[in-house]
């Protein structure tokens, strides 16, 4: 085997977009190996001086993985969407087994911040992060959504407005509020 | 926190979050008053803003490369327990899973326990595949292939509990020392020895190799990993048409893709590494060829720097002779090697038994050579190869006397004193190649793995497996013993057995000549109904479970579709039964209920009016108070409804375009359990009987067929069941004298290879192969070689494949994109065109004859008609008007024939439209062919003697054209002649296997 045909994500995504939530358990290994490919291709272009570029990564993905224009997505905001789903489920799913392999708390943070100088006590982990997203989701399922789709999605603060139809000022609002309100709860989760 | 308060808070914050940060907190007082929950939020939140910096502002994907490249260490550390496996060191690993040495704490003994990698075992299909290979590589019972203890999951994770093998792999022997030639031509005896065996189980291989083969202390050969390629191969490459760089194996992407191993292209088949679709058991036969002179020689037969310089050198080069680069080789194995390695599959040795023998001659000649030369000579010479061996006695130089000394019969006196000593230093499993991927299975099963307190696992186990049909399985009350119906050894006629689930020869209740199907047992236990099919009736009858004096309870007219319909089910109190039954051959079904005692009938369900098929698959509830049943629409589809037993009017459960295949409750009455193409490809679903989404059962079930919950609800058993069809060519002398030749079977494998066409010009034939697991359209030339494959849907159904008069396309059907549409694909591959768009069935195209229109059958009506549409597409027409499913243009293009899909006869009207006018009566849907000067067809109705007949348009009379040996393949078309009639296509199921497995927690989702 090496990466599942295109039909076969195809299929999936049609599926999971019909509502089978057992096509996305299906999915995402495969799409794991196609982002695994395209990180690890990146990271040599990095080496080499190239940069990062996030969400083109999310796109080059899905767009490689599936036969776009055989799906019948609702709409482009559709795609995105399922894209930043596709990758929470992934980096969490990563996440919590690198958890449970190192068999430590101190040792399995991932950080969630560029910067050194917060990174250190102010970082959390993804699992928790991902968790706290959900508690999100149950006061705001939108602001949810705006974290979701940006950090997860790599979207712009644009492109989230026209997936969750909103104006980009709501966004702003949105992700000004998500962040801190997260920040918050991962920081008294650490503190505590 | 109401929603509203997350709210205020929020707009409280957003607010202050726009003032200058030393207005903020004069505004906070102001907003908030007293209400201090409010000021703190909303300070916290602004404070966490504050201190945020960039958190979460590059996104995630950021950190995936980290996260990805992350390797793991072991999965299992010793004294860990998987199942009853207790484990006791890693054996090794590679790129088809961990195996670690474990012990078996019920038997207690030592096993080797493989764990697949997750990433192989993650597509339930692929699952599906595997298991069905290795249930029947379990079934091998040879010393020669590695004994399978058991198969399940534990965790989330498959394993494979096998026989612990004591000694090394040939890999391994072959790196530490050269081989002498006696060693190796034993070696290579005993393997071809198992692929013999598996082959004739129906079983191939597709990877031999040293790594493979393991040889025990005391010299014993063991093949390993039969069925595992089934994990790893996709059912077909990705890209259109196989080439070398389509990525079917992974040295080609020159990345670390996990998936065939590196180094298994050398033992490649010439066949195999132009895709893996087109090989059949001779590819095992090559790689052994490869094995058998890697052990001669000491090296590989086809070498190059990279991978294409291997698999040109694999296609086109003939290797060196063994002569070249050993010493002391006799002709008689060079002879060997070179018709195991012949490139075309054609020219090789045809079974691995023919090879077999061939390799245990050459022994035995060499043995005899070797006594003579030893008391001829004190001088004895040994292969150069063969010095530092104490086995000593080899081959001596030069053993032309002995190529012509006489064979010994008695081998194993002979063998006997053949002691091989192989130098055995690691106990090691194989599979040691190193997969590259191997750390994320690691991780994953780790995962799995530490999961505490997980369910029971879901777990297999074959219950029959003898020879032909077993099916229709249903539990003793107590779920000890299954009754079934099984078309015997002979093959040749259905009865009912009994089987206890713990061992022991099955109990045959009934023997009678008519066909005994659906037992179904009795609640209290001890009898079993079923339904008796006589050349007069059909019949519910009752027999004792322990066997006696059967009693005929109800003749009855079973539903005219799907089989499974038919079957019975007794009301938990025992009084009375449920059935399906027709108040006159015309009649739709419904569903009656039976009074055991009084044998009064009330019937409980009428299907709508102007229904064709009706209600059938009766099921009581647990509770015995509802019944469960299918009813097929007019759609040709089933639906599941319920019904109160007292009467009324029956609910609706699903709303599915779907063949349902079987019913069952949960014991808890709560879900009713079913098995159903809604996704494609069969599948066992469960929908609670409250109503809502059926939700897929995970456990693998490959060749669903008829399947019986117990009454615990611990064990589904199943029948799993393979026909082998294949397209045969009969060459007609001439339709005046019927006579015909030889009939030859033309395109086979060990699947399913339906629906042929000829081309117009008669050179090519197209047709429809599941040989890669999944059907597929394929094309070839006329006579079956040239395989091409068109299709690479990997998955959904493909038929009736047929040619453009310009030979350019193919039209088909599929249900690529949910229902039955109609396709196109030119014959040099490439993506298929839809055709048709509406929501209904659009089934079995033709083109007419000048190119510009496709028919085909579609019930967009309400009905099935015979419809056509432009074949660039647009608006389609409607052409019959009295029903129709199936049309060919006559070669004129005057008249469009066609058939009907629920009566018998053949049909035509004018290409422009008119009235119908019947040709001929016995004419099935699929078993017909018309040509210039009539038509071909094969009528049901003269079982047991089917043959081709020929109906002339000109006398207007029928004769026999050629007889045919077995069943035809009535699921898809089965019959197509040349244009000029003198060559007929026909489809022959040539054999049907159908076992009975038991799936323990089947219900388990991990």
């Amino acid at each position: 085997m090496t990466t599942a045909t295109t039909q076969e994500i195809t299929e999936l995504l049609k599926a999971w977009s019909k509502g089978d939530k057992a096509a996305l358990d299906e999915l995402i290994p495969v799409c794991y190996w196609e982002l695994r490919r395209i990180a690890h291709r990146h990271m040599r272009q990095e080496r080499t001086g190239h940069s990062l570029q996030t969400s083109a990564l999310v796109n080059e993905a899905f767009l490689r993985l599936t036969d776009w224009k055989n799906v019948e997505w609702q709409n482009r905001a559709h795609f995105f969407a399922m894209a930043a789903r596709i990758m929470r489920n992934i980096l969490v799913d990563l996440a919590k087994r690198r958890q449970r392999a190192r068999h430590g708390a101190g040792a399995l943070r991932v950080s969630l911040s560029a910067a050194a100088r917060v990174s250190q006590e102010r970082s959390a982990d993804l699992v928790a992060l991902d968790e706290a997203l959900d508690a999100l989701a149950r006061h705001s399922e939108r602001r949810s959504r705006v974290v979701e789709l940006r950090f997860f999605g790599g979207l712009t603060i644009e492109e989230t407005a026209e997936v969750l139809k909103v104006s980009p000022e709501t966004v702003s609002r949105d992700w000004n509020l998500a962040r801190a309100w997260l920040y918050r709860e991962l920081s008294r989760k650490e503190d505590g | 926190m109401t929603s509203e308060r997350f709210e205020q808070i929020a707009q409280l914050y957003g607010a202050a979050l726009e003032l200058a940060p030393e207005e903020r907190a004069s505004f906070i007082d102001s907003a908030c008053g007293a209400d201090e929950e409010l000021r703190r939020e909303v300070e916290s939140l602004l404070e966490a803003h504050e201190e945020a910096g960039d958190f979460i502002t590059t996104p995630a994907f950021g950190m995936a490369a980290e996260l990805f490249s992350d390797r793991e260490t072991p999965s299992l550390s010793p004294g860990r327990c998987i199942s009853h496996y207790q484990i006791l060191s890693l054996l090794g690993t590679g790129g088809m899973g961990e195996v670690y040495l474990a012990e078996d704490t019920v038997l207690r003994r030592k096993v080797a326990l493989k764990l697949l990698p997750k990433e192989f075992t993650d597509n339930p299909e692929r699952v599906g595949r595997f298991e069905l290979e290795a249930r029947a590589a379990s079934a091998l019972n040879h010393p020669n292939i590695i004994t399978i203890h058991e198969m399940g999951r534990a965790g989330g994770v498959y394993f494979i509990a096998t026989e612990f093998i004591d000694g090394e792999t040939l890999r391994d022997h072959l790196a530490r020392a050269r081989m002498n030639l006696a060693e190796a031509i034993e070696v290579a005896a005993q393997v071809a020895s198992a692929l013999d065996v598996a082959h004739g189980a129906g079983v191939v291989h597709r990877d031999v190799k040293p790594e493979n083969v393991m040889i025990r202390r005391d010299g014993i050969v063991k093949v390993l990993d039969f069925g595992l390629t089934k994990l790893t191969e996709k059912a077909a490459p990705a890209a259109p048409r196989q080439s070398v760089s389509s990525g079917v194996w992974s040295e080609t992407t020159g990345e670390n893709e996990p998936g065939l191993v590196l180094g298994t292209v050398r033992y490649m088949s010439p066949e195999q590494t132009r895709g893996s679709a087109q090989v059949d058991h001779r590819t095992d036969i090559w790689s052994l060829g490869v094995v058998l002179y890697e052990m001669a020689a000491g090296r590989a037969p086809f070498q190059g720097e990279d991978i294409h310089q291997r698999i040109t050198s694999i296609r086109e080069d003939e290797p060196l002779p063994l002569a070249s680069v050993a010493e002391g080789v006799p002709a008689g194995l060079e002879e060997i090697v070179r018709k195991a390695l012949a490139k075309d599959p054609g020219e090789r040795y045809q079974t691995a038994r023919e090879m077999a023998v061939d390799l245990r001659n050459l022994r035995r000649r060499l043995e005899v050579g070797e006594e003579m030369a030893r008391a001829s000579s004190s001088e004895w010479a040994f292969t150069s190869g063969a010095v530092n061996s104490n086995s000593g006695r080899l081959l001596t130089v030069g053993t032309g006397a002995a190529e012509q000394a006489p064979q010994i019969s008695d081998a194993g006196g002979i063998a006997g004193k053949s002691k091989r000593r192989l130098l055995i230093t690691l106990a090691a499993f194989a599979l040691l190649t190193a997969g590259a991927f191997f750390w994320v299975y690691r991780w994953l099963s780790q995962n799995h793995l530490s999961d505490k307190a997980a369910a029971p696992a879901p777990k297999i186990v074959p219950f029959t497996s003898f020879p032909g049909v077993e099916m229709e399985p249903s539990f003793s009350p107590d779920g000890k013993q299954i009754a079934f119906s099984w078309n015997g050894p002979g093959g040749d006629n259905y009865d009912i057995y009994v089987k206890s689930l713990d061992a022991g020869a099955p109990l045959r209740l009934t023997n009678h000549p008519g066909e005994d199907h659906f037992p179904s047992w009795s609640p209290d236990g001890r009898h079993i109904a079923f339904i008796r099919s006589t050349e007069n009736e059909d019949a519910i009858v009752l027999v004792p479970a322990s066997g006696g004096p059967e009693r005929m309870l109800q003749s009855v007219i079973p539903p005219d579709f799907r089989l499974s319909s038919h079957c019975l089910s007794w009301s938990p109190d025992g009084k009375s039964i449920a059935f399906a039954d027709r108040a006159s051959p015309l009649a739709p079904a419904s569903i009656y209920l039976l009074s055991v005692e009084s044998l009064e009938r009330r019937r409980l369900t009428w299907p709508p009016a102007g229904t064709t098929h009706g209600d059938g698959a009766p099921a009581f509830s647990p509770a015995g108070d509802t019944l469960a049943f299918t009813r097929r629409g007019s759609d040709d589809t089933d639906n599941i409804y319920i019904v109160p037993v007292s009467g009324g009017e029956p609910t609706r459960l699903t709303s599915d375009k779907a063949i349902i295949n079987g019913l069952a409750w949960t014991p808890d009455g709560r879900e009713i359990i079913f098995s159903s193409n809604r996704a494609g490809a069969r599948h066992l679903w469960k929908i609670a009987a409250s109503g809502g989404t059926p939700e897929r059962i995970p456990a693998g079930v490959e060749g669903l067929n008829t399947f019986a919950v117990s009454r615990q609800g611990r064990l589904l058993a199943y029948a799993a069941t393979t026909s082998d069809s294949n397209i045969w060519r009969v060459e007609v002398r001439g339709t005046k004298d019927a006579s015909s030749n030889q009939p030859l079977k033309l395109i086979a494998s060990t699947w399913m290879d339906n629906s042929p066409q000829y081309s117009p010009d008669g050179k090519k034939i197209v047709f429809t192969s599941s040989r890669t697991g999944k059907l597929e359209v394929w094309t070839c030339d006329r006579e079956g070689s040239n395989l091409v494959q068109l299709t690479f849907f990997n998955g959904p159904h493909v038929g009736t494949p047929r040619w453009s008069p310009d030979g350019r396309e193919i039209v088909f059907d599929s249900t690529a994109e949910g229902q039955r549409d109609v396709y196109v694909v030119g014959v040099d591959g490439g993506r298929p065109r839809r055709l048709t768009v509406e929501p209904s069935l659009d089934v079995r195209p033709s083109w007419s004859r000048d190119g510009r229109f496709i028919y085909f059958g579609s019930n967009r009506s309400g009905e099935w008609q015979v419809w056509k549409a432009p074949a660039e597409g647009g608006p389609a027409v409607q052409l019959t008007k009295q029903g129709g499913r199936e049309a060919f243009e006559s070669p004129d293009g005057r008249f469009v024939y066609y058939a009907k899909g629920d009566v018998p006869g053949l049909w035509r009207v004018p290409a422009e439209g008119g009235e119908e006018v019947k040709i001929l009566d016995q004419v099935r849907q699929g078993a017909w062919a018309v040509w210039e000067q009539g038509v071909y067809f094969v009528n049901p109705d003269t079982r047991p003697h089917l043959s081709v007949e020929f109906y002339s348009f000109a006398t207007h009379r029928t004769t026999r054209v050629a007889p045919i040996e077995k069943e035809l393949f009535w699921g898809a078309p089965n019959l197509a002649t040349t244009a000029d009639g003198r060559a007929i296509l026909y489809v022959q199921v040539d054999q049907t296997e159908s076992d009975i497995i038991l799936v323990e927690n089947f219900l388990s989702t991990h």
